[in-house]
């Protein structure tokens, strides 16, 4: 387990913490003893919602945002270690599902809350911050765009024997460029001795 | 229309029925709850005993299903030995996780409404104990509590010092449906969170871990209602409630005292079989694991993709279907799924690793794969081995035309079905339905699939050998385009035979197919006929095929059907 990134659980969690603790303080506010007690839920699961709702980038692999989540990058930058570091998540979650425990219908948001925190000191202590995601650049090409035309290929020669291909049934939307054959390349970045076929051909 | 129906209309219908059940427990139970015999109990509680226990009619029903969808056996066996209904319905048996899925959502909105109006119940309860007034409430809460058929108000008077609202806290933790409801509830919520998507796909041990807690959510499911507190009321002919609510109770009045009972748990009456099914499972999954594999080959591939071959007792398979596969080495509690890539005419089987995380990493390391000379079998790990679980692939032979779309890492099943479409088709004793394939092969770039364009270039030379090059078609789609030098290459090797970045002799594309052109095309080669269309990867392509299948089928005479088939994984 230990290429996992915490921060990612813990932020599913937390969000869903606070968003039991949201509805948790309306039902409290209706009629219960210590209903005071479900309006600070409200409050306090409004906040964490904001706050957890953007999703961190990812130090491994594409990150998948939550709609609309940019909104909330210069909030989330600008709060310095508040909103970015862990620990401070870690010890505020902590103190914040306290009061959660005087109202039976946010019980059950302070718990899921506390777990989170606890999660969030793990994602802590394993280095892990809060960092806004950037455009997410796509290696090894000039266009974000996938190509709808064909590369550049010379043109075709008057005299060129037709093309024996398997094509011929059906049309594959691209205009039919093959050429005859001669004999292979070598193909870019391959190594002769990984080709170790996974396919036995004297089975056949 | 009519070929929506034929591609549609088994899930919806299925659906249909599963939506249709979900709310007529649920508003036949809240109804129940109107009858006198809970008259008492309501006054104490509200409308939203209804609602508890309608919710909660409605969770039994769910867990039963939740917990069937994941029986994968019993899935295999039905969807292939059993022909009992008709293939298109049987197919629907493939979304099982999807289903799931379904099922678990559902589950949350119950919870959620069950938990809400409990609060009030509990809330109501202990209003009944604590108001000053001489209302029904409070003479229904002071009933006395000795013999166990006279009281109605299952909280005991509560602590009345207790500020704010500890004592209802309290109180919920001195029942047992009230401190079990919430284990279940936060073991429910985990178990969610770490099911997203993400989280699944990237840290599948999370996930694995995190929803064994269902152990923990069933068994405390079981005993929730054991204490059955909520109470209705036996004597409803002697003691009307309606009329009686104003009168005094008693011997020498009219009406008698009213007496009551505890409504008795019967969850374990829904969950009793799926979960004695699931431990089968499970019993199914223990006894294969001390089964021996031995692994014949391990084959290294580029982009840090591993092949293991291996053989197992009687293991018999079909193409495309996948397993589960445990490392006692590595982690004795881990199995992790994979797809098989071996045809099933072959004598052994195999599976193609990507090397992405923690344990994939120490599967590498444990079948020494970095260490170039020869490994004798005795040092390679042991492994188990559970399954192999059925998906739709199989089908592609009961169509005579087949199309086949792999995007991405959707490419590994079809590794399965080509082989085996290929030794099929070179058998003389077995006659074929299947007589043309047509392989769409879309992906980025082929990083980490050198492997399977390796096979594409087996089987097209061995095609080539054999004459019977048309069988096959396949057409490969690079998506992420080419880059300057890229282009210069291609644009210096047009006149090879064989495609610059492949190998393979029929070119790449570039970009997406245009599938406006594509099924046209297909359709008017093939005219008359059902054509199979098989896909695998995201889901955005799903869709799209999807719609492409249904506008291009025509139910004319002479029209040809595309039938969608979808892999989940």
């Amino acid at each position: 387990m230990g290429q996992i990134e915490w921060a990612m659980w813990a932020n599913e969690q937390a969000l869903a913490s606070s968003l039991i603790m949201l509805a948790g303080g309306i039902i409290g506010v209706n009629g219960f003893d210590g209903w005071e007690y479900g309006v600070y839920a409200i409050i306090a699961g409004t906040l964490i919602t904001v706050v957890e709702y953007p999703r961190s980038r990812r130090t491994k692999g594409t990150t998948i945002e939550r709609k609309f989540q940019r909104i909330l990058n210069p909030v989330m930058t600008k709060g310095g270690p508040v909103t970015q570091n862990y620990y401070v998540r870690f010890v505020s979650y902590m103190i914040a599902c306290i009061p959660c425990v005087f109202l039976l219908p946010t019980l059950l948001g302070g718990m899921c809350l506390f777990i989170a925190s606890i999660i969030y000191f793990k994602a802590a202590f394993g280095g892990e911050y809060w960092k806004p995601v950037g455009d997410q650049q796509r290696k090894r090409t000039l266009t974000n765009r996938p190509p709808s035309r064909l590369p550049p290929r010379p043109p075709a020669p008057a005299n060129k024997p037709p093309p024996t291909t398997n094509n011929d049934a059906e049309d594959n939307g691209q205009p039919d460029l093959q050429t005859p054959p001669s004999e292979p390349p070598p193909r870019p970045g391959a190594q002769p001795h990984y080709r170790n076929q996974g396919f036995d051909s004297n089975a056949i | 229309m009519g070929d929506w129906i034929v591609n549609e209309g088994p899930k919806w219908l299925i659906l249909l029925i599963w939506y249709v059940i979900n709310i007529s427990l649920w508003i036949g139970i809240f109804f129940k709850y109107d009858g006198l015999q809970y008259y008492y109990t309501k006054t104490l509680t509200g409308e939203g005993l209804g609602v508890a226990r309608a919710s909660a009619a409605c969770l039994n029903f769910n867990c039963m299903l939740v917990l069937l969808s994941v029986c994968r056996n019993l899935i295999s066996y039905m969807r292939g030995s059993c022909t009992c209904c008709r293939r298109s319905i049987r197919r629907q048996l493939d979304k099982n996780i999807t289903f799931h899925k379904a099922v678990a959502y559902m589950i949350c909105l119950h919870t959620a409404l069950h938990v809400g109006a409990h609060c009030f119940n509990f809330q109501g309860f202990m209003d009944g104990h604590t108001s000053d007034e001489d209302t029904l409430a409070a003479r229904l809460s002071d009933l006395p509590r000795e013999p166990d058929y006279a009281w109605v108000n299952p909280i005991e008077p509560p602590n009345e010092d207790a500020p704010f609202g500890l004592g209802l806290v309290e109180v919920c933790f001195t029942v047992i449906a009230g401190w079990t409801g919430i284990l279940i509830t936060i073991a429910l919520i985990v178990m969610v969170t770490s099911s997203t998507e993400t989280i699944r796909r990237s840290y599948f041990e999370v996930f694995w871990f995190t929803h064994h807690l269902f152990i923990v959510f069933f068994a405390f499911l079981l005993v929730h209602g054991i204490e059955g507190i909520v109470r209705y009321q036996t004597n409803v002919d002697e003691h009307n409630p309606i009329e009686c609510q104003d009168q005094e109770w008693g011997p020498d009045h009219e009406c008698p005292y009213p007496e009551f009972a505890g409504t008795s748990p019967t969850t374990w009456i829904w969950l009793l079989i799926p979960i004695l099914m699931y431990l089968i499972e499970r019993g199914i999954r223990l006894v294969r694991s001390f089964q021996a594999v031995t692994i014949t080959k391990v084959v290294k591939h580029p982009s840090k993709v591993i092949e293991l071959v291996m053989k197992k007792h009687e293991f018999a398979m079909q193409p495309g279907q996948y397993v589960f596969i445990k490392c006692p080495k590595i982690s004795r509690l881990e199995w992790h799924p994979f797809t098989l890539t071996s045809a099933p005419e072959e004598d052994t089987f195999s599976v193609h690793v990507r090397l992405v995380g923690d344990w994939t990493d120490g599967l590498a390391k444990a079948c020494r794969v970095d260490e170039d000379e020869f490994q004798a079998s005795s040092k390679m790990p042991s492994l188990a081995v559970d399954g192999p679980f059925g998906t739709s692939s199989t089908d592609i032979f009961n169509y005579h035309v087949g199309v086949c779309v792999a995007a991405g890492i959707g490419a590994t099943p079809f590794a399965s079905v080509l082989k085996s479409m290929w030794y099929k088709y070179n058998n003389p004793d077995i006659e074929l339905k299947l007589q043309k394939v047509y392989f769409y092969w879309i992906c980025p770039d082929t990083n980490a699939f050198e492997w399977f364009a390796d096979l594409l270039q087996h089987l097209e030379a061995q095609m080539m050998e054999q004459g019977k090059g048309s069988f096959l078609d396949y057409n490969i789609y690079l998506t992420r385009g080419w880059d300057v030098n890229q282009a210069r290459n291609i644009y210096l090797h047009e006149g090879d035979e064989a495609d610059i970045v492949t190998g393979l002799r029929q070119k790449t594309h570039y970009g997406r197919p245009q599938w406006d052109q594509i099924f046209p095309g297909i359709a008017e080669a093939h005219p008359g006929i059902n054509i199979g269309v098989f896909f695998c990867g995201p889901k955005s392509l799903s869709s799209v095929l999807h719609k492409k299948c249904n506008q291009y089928s025509t139910i004319k005479q002479d029209g040809s059907r595309f039938h969608y088939n979808k892999e989940n994984f």
